[in-house]
C-alpha cells in the first residue's frame, strides 16, 4: 500500500513535468519525508503529544541527576521521623518534598521520576522486542506460503487466546515478579499483533511488481525480505510501535498494581497507585495517588496523540 | 487492529479512573450522640460483622481467636474467665461447670473437680434436639470424652500438647488403651486428673475450648469415621446453640433453653440471638459497624488512614477499644544460617532495627506497644520497658553505631555479602515492615539479601515453618498467647526439643541447653510469684539470645455501634465478650 504511494511521489519529479503545470506555479516537488513533516506540523495535538513524550523521556533520563542535585533525596531513602505522622500516614507536599511522601516516608517526587524511568524502560524494551519478533515472523509467514505460514498463524491464535493477567499473576506467583518477567510477559502477548499486521502487509506486497521483478532477476529470499519488503513496512511499523508503547506502559502498571510486576523498592507507577488506594479510599494523602496517576495518564496520552499523529501523517490514505 | 484500539481506549479510561479515584473518596463518619449508662435489658439480636470463618466448630479442633470468640457462648468448661473489665482480675478463673476452680494435691499433679447440678446439653448444630443428649445433665464422663477426643486421629486436636501430661495420654493416642487412665470419673459429678508432671497452670488448660464436654454416646458415630464430622453436629453446652452455619457466609446463634443462668456466673447472656455475617472486606465492614448496620466488628478493624480518622473523631473514638492482645510481633534470625550463628551478629541486628518506625508503620501507639522483650503485657513473665530494655536506644529507633561496632567485633567490619533469604509478606503493612528492616540491614552491611514477600500467611506455611528452606531473616512473624502463662510462648517457640521438620514454630531453630532447662524448670514451678519470677528470668535469657527482634506488643482494635452496651474486653480470646453485651434498642421498645 505504502509502496504504491511513495512510488508515485518519487516518480513525479523525473516523470511528468505536465502534472506540475496543472497544479499551478510555485508547487515544488517534495520528498516523502517533507510531506510527512508538513502534515505532522499541522497536527497540533500530535505536537502536544510529542512534547509530553519528550518531557517524560527527559525526566526519566535525568531522574538520577534531579534526585541528587536538585532535591537531594534518593528514591529509597526513608524520612521516617519527618515525613510520616504518628499513625504512619505520609505527609503532604512541602518545600523539600514537592509531591509529598509515600507510605514509607520516601520522596514521592523522586519516586515518580524513577517510576517514569521504569515505565519507559520496560515499555520501550518490550516494544522493541515485540517489533523485532513480530516483523521477522510476520514477514516469514507472509512470504512462505506453506507450513511456515500455518504454524506461525496458528501460534498467533494460540497466544491471543491466553488471558494476559491470569498468566501474569500465575507466573509471578510461581517465579516472583521482576523486570525480566514483566518484559517477557508483555513481549509474549504483544508480538502477535505486530506479526499479524506485518503478515497481512507482506501478503499484498509479495504480489507487487517490484517484488516480481526482483524475483525474476534471481534475487534470493533474504534479499526480497530485507531489501524489497522491509523498507515498505517502515511506516506501519513506526505507527504501531508508537501506539503499542502506551499499551505496554499500562500493562506494566497493571501487573505492578496487582503486586505481581515490579517489586519494591524499585519505583513503579502501578505499585504506587496500588499502595495509595487505601489512603484514597479514606480521602487522606491525596497526593499519593494523584501524582503517579497524573504522570501515567500524561505519558499514555502523549504516546497515543503522537501515534495518531504519526499515522495520519504517514498513511497516504488518510484524508486531511 | 481492533484489539489494539480497544486496549488503547482501555488504557486511557484506566488512567482517567485512577485520577478520579484520587480525587474522590472521603465522607463518612457517624452523627449519633454518645451512649449514656443504661440498664442492661435482655433481648434482641446482636449483629456481628466479620471476615474470617471459624477454623472448626468442633471444640477439640478449633485453634483460632475467631473460633474461641464463638466458643465463649456455645461451649462451657469446668472453669472459665470471669466477665470483669479489669484485665488483671480476668486471670482469676471462676467455676463454670465445676463448683470451684479445682482442688490440687501438694505438687499439682492431681486435680479434682466437682460438677454443678442443673448443667445440661443443648441442641446440636442446626437446632436439632438429640434424644438422650439435649436437655440431659452433663456428667464427668462427657468432660472426659471431650479431652480424650483431642488425641483421636480422626478429630485432629488443635493443641494436644497441653494435655499430653495426663497419665495414659500417650497410650490412648497410640491406640494401646481405650481411655485415658489419668482421667478418673468415680461418679457422674466428680472428675480427677492425674498428671505425669506438676502443672500449676492446669486449670487454664481446662478453660480452653478443647476441654468442653462432648457426649460420647452421640459423638462417637462421627468420631469413628476416618475424618470426624462432628464439626457439623456439635452439641452446645453454653447459653447459645448454633442454629445455622453457612461456611464463609454466616453463623446464626439462638438461645439454648436448657441453659440455666443460675449455674453460670460468667455469662449474663443478655441477647436472644446472634447474627454473624462473614466475608466482609475490611474497610466495608468497618463502615458497616460505624453506620450502625452491625453492632460489633469481629476481625475487621480500622487500619492506616481509617485508624487515624477513628482516633481523631470525637464521636467514633467513643466506640473504639484498643487493648493489649497478648501478641508479640517479631523479626527472627535463624541460628543455623551463617552469620546468625554468632550471637554478636544477632545482637548487632537487634541494635540496628528501627523499632519505632515499625510501630509507626503499624499505626503507631494506638495499634501497638513498642516491644522490648518477648513476653507481652498481661502474661506472667512480662517485663515492662522501664524495668527491662537490653537494646535501649533513643525512641527505640536503633543505634547503628553500636550495631556496627558489634559487627566489627564479630569480624564483619566490611559487612556480609553472602546471600541471605529474607522473607516477609506482601500484604500491607507487612511489605512496609520488610522494606524498613531491609533498609536497616543494608545499612548495617548485609549487601546480598534475597527478598521474598509471599502473600500472608504463606510466609509461615511455605517458609518459616520449614527448616529446610533456610530462611535467614523473617520479618512477618507473630505469636499470641493461648492463656495467661509464658509457657505458651517459650515452650513452642524457644525450646530446642520443639524444632520440627515441618510445622516448626521455633523459627530461629535455637537449641540452647541452658534455656531449655530454664523453660522446663519454670514450667514445673507452681503458680504464684515464684513461677512469675522464673518466667521473667527465661524472658531475659531468651531476649538476650537475640534470635528475635521483638518490636510490637499488639493491641486489639475493636469498634462497635452506638447500639452496643457494656462491651467488656476479654483477654482470653482478645475480643469483646459478646455474652456480656446488651443492646440499646431493646430497652427503647
Amino acid at each position: 500500500m505504502a509502496q504504491s504511494a511513495t512510488d508515485l511521489l518519487q516518480q513525479q519529479p523525473a516523470g511528468a513535468p505536465g502534472a506540475g503545470l496543472e497544479e499551478g506555479p510555485g508547487v515544488q516537488a517534495r520528498t516523502p519525508r517533507q510531506i510527512f513533516w508538513a502534515r505532522f506540523k499541522q497536527d497540533k495535538l500530535a505536537i502536544f503529544g510529542g512534547c509530553l513524550v519528550l518531557l517524560m523521556v527527559v525526566l526519566a533520563l535525568f531522574a538520577g541527576l534531579i534526585a541528587d542535585h536538585v532535591v537531594h533525596h534518593t528514591p529509597a531513602e526513608q524520612f521516617r521521623d519527618t515525613m510520616l505522622n504518628d499513625f504512619g500516614t505520609p505527609l503532604g507536599p512541602n518545600k523539600q518534598f514537592w509531591f509529598g511522601a509515600d507510605d514509607l516516608g520516601r520522596d514521592l517526587f523522586v519516586r515518580v521520576l524513577y517510576g517514569a524511568r521504569t515505565s519507559l524502560q520496560i515499555a520501550i524494551i518490550a516494544t522493541g522486542l515485540e517489533v523485532m519478533i513480530g516483523v521477522l515472523l510476520g514477514m516469514l509467514a507472509g512470504l512462505s506460503k506453506g507450513w511456515v505460514d500455518t504454524v506461525v498463524s496458528r501460534l498467533l491464535d494460540l497466544i491471543l487466546s491466553i488471558p494476559f493477567l491470569l498468566l501474569g499473576i500465575a507466573l509471578s506467583v510461581a517465579l516472583g515478579g521482576s523486570k525480566t518477567l514483566v518484559i517477557g510477559l508483555i513481549v509474549f502477548f504483544g508480538w502477535p499483533y505486530i506479526a499479524r499486521i506485518v503478515r497481512g502487509q507482506t501478503l499484498s506486497l509479495r504480489e507487487a511488481q517490484f517484488v516480481e521483478a526482483a524475483h525474476s532477476l534471481g534475487a534470493s529470499g533474504r534479499w526480497i525480505m530485507f531489501r524489497e519488503i522491509l523498507p515498505n513496512l517502515v511506516a506501519p511499523i513506526i505507527i504501531y510501535a508508537t501506539l503499542i508503547i502506551p499499551v505496554n506502559i499500562i500493562a506494566e502498571a497493571s501487573l505492578s498494581f496487582l503486586g505481581v510486576g515490579i517489586q519494591e523498592p524499585t519505583a513503579s507507577w502501578g505499585t504506587m497507585l496500588a499502595r495509595a488506594t487505601p489512603y484514597a479510599a479514606f480521602g487522606s494523602a491525596w497526593w499519593y495517588m494523584t501524582y503517579p496517576g497524573l504522570f501515567l495518564f500524561l505519558t499514555v496520552l502523549g504516546f497515543n496523540l503522537l501515534g495518531d499523529g504519526l499515522r495520519d501523517a504517514l498513511d497516504p490514505k488518510t484524508g486531511r | 487492529m481492533r484489539k489494539t484500539k480497544f486496549l488503547r481506549l482501555a488504557a486511557l479510561l484506566l488512567s482517567l479512573l485512577v485520577i478520579a479515584a484520587a480525587c474522590g473518596g472521603g465522607g463518612g463518619g457517624g452523627t449519633g450522640q454518645g451512649t449514656n449508662v443504661q440498664e442492661l435489658v435482655p433481648g434482641g439480636t446482636l449483629r456481628i460483622a466479620g471476615t474470617s470463618d471459624v477454623d472448626y466448630m468442633d471444640p477439640a479442633s478449633m485453634y483460632y481467636t475467631v473460633s474461641f470468640f464463638l466458643a465463649r457462648g456455645v461451649f462451657r468448661q469446668l472453669v472459665t474467665y470471669p466477665n470483669v473489665a479489669n484485665l488483671a482480675e480476668q486471670n482469676n478463673l471462676v467455676p463454670d461447670l465445676a463448683t470451684d476452680t479445682g482442688q490440687a494435691n501438694e505438687d499439682n499433679t492431681e486435680w479434682t473437680f466437682t460438677l454443678k447440678d442443673g448443667i445440661k446439653f443443648g441442641p446440636a448444630l442446626g437446632g436439632e434436639n438429640i434424644e438422650g443428649v439435649t436437655g440431659e445433665e452433663i456428667t464427668s464422663a462427657d468432660i472426659k470424652y471431650g479431652i480424650e477426643r483431642v488425641f483421636l486421629e480422626s478429630v485432629g486436636g488443635g493443641y494436644p500438647f497441653y494435655y499430653d501430661i495426663l497419665e495414659g495420654a500417650k497410650e490412648f493416642q497410640d491406640g494401646k488403651a481405650d481411655e485415658i487412665t489419668g482421667i478418673e470419673t468415680p461418679d457422674d459429678k466428680t472428675i480427677v486428673f492425674h498428671l505425669t508432671e506438676p502443672a500449676g497452670d492446669w486449670p487454664y488448660r481446662l478453660a480452653m475450648p478443647a476441654a468442653s464436654p462432648v457426649p460420647q454416646r452421640y459423638a462417637e458415630q462421627f468420631d469413628s469415621k476416618k475424618d470426624s464430622d462432628y464439626d457439623n453436629h456439635v452439641v452446645s453446652s453454653g447459653p447459645y446453640y448454633i442454629a445455622e452455619w453457612t461456611p464463609g457466609e454466616k453463623i446464626l446463634l439462638e438461645r439454648n433453653e436448657h441453659w440455666d443462668p443460675e449455674t453460670d456466673e460468667a455469662r449474663p447472656a443478655y441477647v436472644d440471638s446472634v447474627e454473624w455475617k462473614l466475608g466482609f472486606e475490611n474497610d466495608v465492614g468497618v463502615q458497616a459497624v460505624f453506620d450502625g448496620d452491625y453492632d460489633l466488628a469481629m476481625d475487621v478493624a480500622p487500619q492506616g488512614p481509617a485508624l487515624e480518622q477513628v482516633v481523631n473523631d470525637p464521636e467514633l473514638s467513643q466506640r473504639f477499644i484498643n487493648e493489649s492482645a497478648g501478641c508479640t510481633r517479631y523479626i527472627f534470625l535463624n541460628t543455623t544460617v551463617e552469620p546468625f550463628d554468632d550471637p554478636l551478629v544477632r545482637q548487632a541486628v537487634n541494635w540496628a532495627v528501627d523499632r519505632e518506625n515499625l510501630v509507626r508503620l503499624r499505626g503507631g501507639e494506638t495499634a501497638s506497644d513498642l516491644a522490648t522483650s518477648i513476653i507481652p503485657p498481661g502474661i506472667n513473665g512480662y517485663l515492662s520497658p522501664e524495668e527491662y530494655n537490653p537494646f535501649e536506644s533513643e525512641n527505640m529507633a536503633g543505634d547503628m553505631d553500636k550495631a556496627k561496632e558489634l559487627m566489627a567485633q564479630a569480624g564483619l567490619e566490611n559487612g556480609f555479602d553472602g546471600k541471605l533469604l529474607f522473607v516477609g509478606a506482601s500484604d500491607p503493612p507487612h511489605d512496609k515492615y520488610a522494606e524498613s528492616v531491609r533498609t536497616d540491614l543494608e545499612e548495617l552491611g548485609f549487601s546480598n539479601l534475597e527478598v521474598k514477600l509471599p502473600a500472608f500467611p504463606n510466609q509461615y506455611t511455605q517458609f518459616y515453618s520449614i527448616p529446610d528452606k533456610n530462611v535467614a531473616i523473617g520479618t512477618s512473624a507473630g505469636w499470641c498467647k493461648d492463656y495467661n502463662d509464658a509457657f505458651t510462648f517459650f515452650d513452642p517457640l524457644f525450646h530446642g526439643d520443639n524444632i520440627l521438620e515441618s510445622g516448626n514454630q521455633n523459627y530461629a531453630e535455637l537449641n540452647d541447653p541452658a534455656l531449655n532447662e530454664a523453660i522446663d524448670a519454670a514450667a514445673a514451678t507452681p503458680p504464684g510469684p515464684e513461677r512469675d519470677a522464673a518466667w521473667q528470668e527465661v524472658n531475659r535469657m531468651a531476649t538476650e539470645s537475640a534470635v528475635w527482634v521483638p518490636w510490637s506488643w499488639d493491641k486489639e482494635l475493636i469498634i462497635y455501634s452506638e447500639n452496643l452496651l457494656n462491651p467488656i474486653y476479654n483477654a482470653f480470646f482478645s475480643h469483646v465478650d459478646w455474652t456480656s453485651v446488651a443492646l440499646a434498642d431493646v430497652q427503647s421498645e
